[in-house]
C-alpha cells in the first residue's frame, strides 16, 4: 500500500492528500509535525535526504517532489482525472509550475509572518527562532528562487510575497470565468492543485479573494470544498485556534 | 503550423530547439534577442504576456511553459520518444527536471547575469534602463530586474550560487557513475533539459567542471554534444554560446 508522510491539508501535503482521496487510492497516512522539525529527523531524511515534506513511499521508493509525484499518481493510478491528450496534459503541468512558484513559498511566507507568529510570546518566538536558524540547510538555493531565511520577514518581502500571490489569483479568477474550471470543462487535478494551494487565502488575504472582486475563485473554492474526498482531507486539520496552519518558509 | 519563438539554443530557450531536433519535427524559428530585451517588447508580450521565451505556436495553440512544453512535444509528434513509459520511471525522470529548472538553473542565472548580464545592462544610459525595466510585464520581475540591476549580487549570494552549481555538477556526476543517462540507460528529456543549461559549464565554472573532479559528467557532456541533434540545434544558435559550442563539437569529431 501506498504510504504517505504529510503536514497539515495545506500546500504541498494537501495536494496529494486530495488526488489521493479523489482517486480513491488506498494509502497509509503519517504525520509529519514540520513545527517540531520533525522532517529533520534521522528516520524522515532516510525517505527525504532534503528533509521535504511530504513524501510518498511506492514499493519502498520515496517521491520526495510533490510537484511530480502528483504527475505520478495521475499516470500510475486511474482514474486518470486528469485530461491525457497532450495539450491537455501539457494545461495541468503548466498551471501546476506556475502556481506553484507563485504561491508555495509566498503563502508560507505570508501565513507564518501574519498568523502563526502573532500567536507566539516573545519567549515562543526566540526559541522557535533559535531552532530554526539551527535547523541543517539540506535544501539550499540560490538566486531569484532562493527565499529569505529570516523567520520573521519585513513589510518588503510581505509585499512582495502579496504581489506574487495577487498575480496568481489574477490568473485563476480569468481562466474559470470560461468553464468554471481550470482545464477543460471539468473538474481535474489542475484544480485539485491549484485548490491546495488556494483554499485558506479567503482567511489569509481577504482583501484579494473576496466575492466583490474574485467571485468565480470564492464560487469555485466553495464547489471544491463541498466534495466529501476534499472534506476527509480537510477534517485532518489539526484542532488548534487558528483555522490554518502555515511551515515557514524554508 | 509550428513556430517557435526563443533565443539561441541556451537554457530555457534553449530546451524546445533541442527536443524539436531530437524528434526530428521541423518548426519556423523566430530569433528573440534576450540581450536587446526583445521578450519585453509590445509585439512580444502580445503573443506571451509573461514576457518570458520560450513560446511554441503550434496550430495557433500558444504553449510558454519550457518543460511541459517538451513533454507537450514528445507526445504531439512522432519521432523517437522521449520520456519512459512506466510512471515511476517518469517519476525518475521528471525528478532530473525539476531540479534543474527549480535548484540548479536558478543558481546559474545569478552567475549569468553577475558575470554577463548585469554589466551589460549597467552600461546603458539609466533612464533606458528605467524604460526597459517599466516595460516588463509582471511587477514581481519588475523588482527582481531592478534589483539586480542596481545593487548587483553580494560575494555571499555570488558564493552561495558557485556552490549550488558545484552541488549540481557532482550530482549529475554519481548519477552519470551509474549509467549512461540522467534517467537510466536511454537519452531522454532529463538530459535535454540538463544539457541545454549545462553544456557551457567546463568554460564558465571550469574549477567545478573537469576531467579530474566530474569525469562522468564530462564524458556525459561529450556524447551529448556528439548528437546529430545537437549539432544541428547549435547550428541555428547566433551568438557566442552557440559558436563557442559549434568549435567544441568540431573538436570532438575530429
Amino acid at each position: 500500500m501506498l504510504q504517505l508522510f504529510h503536514w497539515e491539508p495545506v500546500g504541498d501535503s494537501a495536494k496529494l492528500l486530495i488526488v489521493l482521496e479523489e482517486k480513491g487510492i488506498a494509502y497509509e497516512s503519517h504525520y509529519i509535525d514540520v513545527l517540531e522539525f520533525e522532517q529533520y529527523g534521522e528516520d524522515h531524511r532516510l525517505r527525504s535526504p532534503a528533509a521535504r515534506v511530504p513524501v510518498l513511499e511506492v514499493d519502498g521508493e520515496y517521491l520526495d517532489m510533490p510537484r511530480i509525484a502528483l504527475d505520478y499518481l495521475v499516470e500510475a493510478h486511474s482514474p486518470r482525472l486528469a485530461p491525457s491528450d497532450p495539450r491537455g496534459w501539457y494545461e495541468v503541468q503548466a498551471w501546476a509550475n506556475v502556481l506553484d512558484a507563485a504561491l508555495l513559498d509566498n503563502v508560507d511566507l505570508l501565513g507564518w509572518n501574519t498568523v502563526m507568529l502573532p500567536t507566539m510570546d516573545k519567549s515562543a518566538r526566540e526559541a522557535f527562532n533559535k531552532r530554526y536558524a539551527e535547523r541543517p540547510q539540506l535544501d539550499p538555493r540560490a538566486g531569484w528562487s532562493a527565499v529569505f531565511h529570516d523567520a520573521e520577514a519585513n513589510e518588503d518581502q510581505l509585499e512582495n510575497a502579496r504581489v506574487r500571490i495577487h498575480e496568481a489569483v489574477e490568473k485563476i479568477e480569468a481562466a474559470l470565468g470560461k468553464t468554471g474550471w481550470l482545464v477543460g470543462d471539468v473538474y481535474s487535478v489542475a484544480d485539485m492543485n491549484a485548490f491546495a494551494l488556494c483554499h485558506t487565502l479567503p482567511r489569509l488575504t481577504p482583501r484579494i479573494v473576496n466575492e466583490a472582486s474574485t467571485p468565480n475563485m470564492v464560487e469555485w473554492l466553495y464547489r471544491i470544498g463541498e466534495r466529501p474526498a476534499v472534506q476527509r482531507v480537510l477534517e485532518r486539520r489539526r484542532e488548534v485556534e487558528t483555522d490554518d496552519l502555515y511551515a515557514p518558509p524554508n | 503550423m509550428l513556430e517557435l519563438y526563443t533565443w539561441d539554443p541556451n537554457s530555457n530557450s534553449g530546451k524546445p530547439i533541442f527536443t524539436l531536433k531530437e524528434k526530428g519535427v521541423a518548426f519556423e524559428y523566430h530569433f528573440v534577442d534576450l540581450l536587446k530585451f526583445e521578450q519585453h517588447s509590445p509585439d512580444y508580450v502580445k503573443i506571451n504576456p509573461s514576457g518570458t521565451v520560450p513560446t511554441l505556436i503550434h496550430d495557433g495553440v500558444v504553449f510558454t511553459e519550457s518543460t511541459p512544453l517538451c513533454e507537450y512535444i514528445d507526445g504531439a509528434f512522432d519521432g523517437p520518444p522521449l520520456r519512459p513509459e512506466d510512471p515511476l520511471q517518469r517519476y525518475r525522470m521528471r525528478w532530473w527536471c525539476w531540479y534543474i529548472d527549480n535548484r540548479f538553473a536558478p543558481a546559474l542565472s545569478v552567475i549569468g547575469w553577475h558575470s554577463f548580464m548585469g554589466p551589460m545592462v549597467r552600461k546603458k544610459d539609466p533612464a533606458e534602463i528605467e524604460r526597459l525595466i517599466a516595460r516588463i510585464p509582471t511587477k514581481e520581475r519588475r523588482i527582481a530586474w531592478s534589483t539586480a540591476v542596481k545593487s548587483g549580487f553580494t560575494e555571499e549570494q555570488l558564493e552561495n550560487a558557485r556552490n549550488r552549481v558545484n552541488d549540481g555538477v557532482q550530482l549529475m556526476n554519481s548519477r552519470l557513475a551509474e549509467s549512461d543517462h540522467l534517467a537510466g540507460p536511454d537519452y531522454s528529456l532529463a538530459d535535454t533539459i540538463a544539457f541545454a543549461n549545462a553544456y557551457a559549464l567546463p568554460v564558465s565554472v571550469p574549477q567545478f567542471a573537469n576531467e579530474d573532479k566530474a569525469p562522468h559528467y564530462m564524458n556525459w557532456l561529450n556524447r551529448i554534444y556528439r548528437r546529430p541533434a545537437t549539432k544541428e540545434a547549435f547550428a541555428m544558435g547566433r551568438t557566442q554560446l552557440a559558436e563557442r559550442a559549434m568549435e567544441v563539437i568540431r573538436k570532438l569529431e575530429d
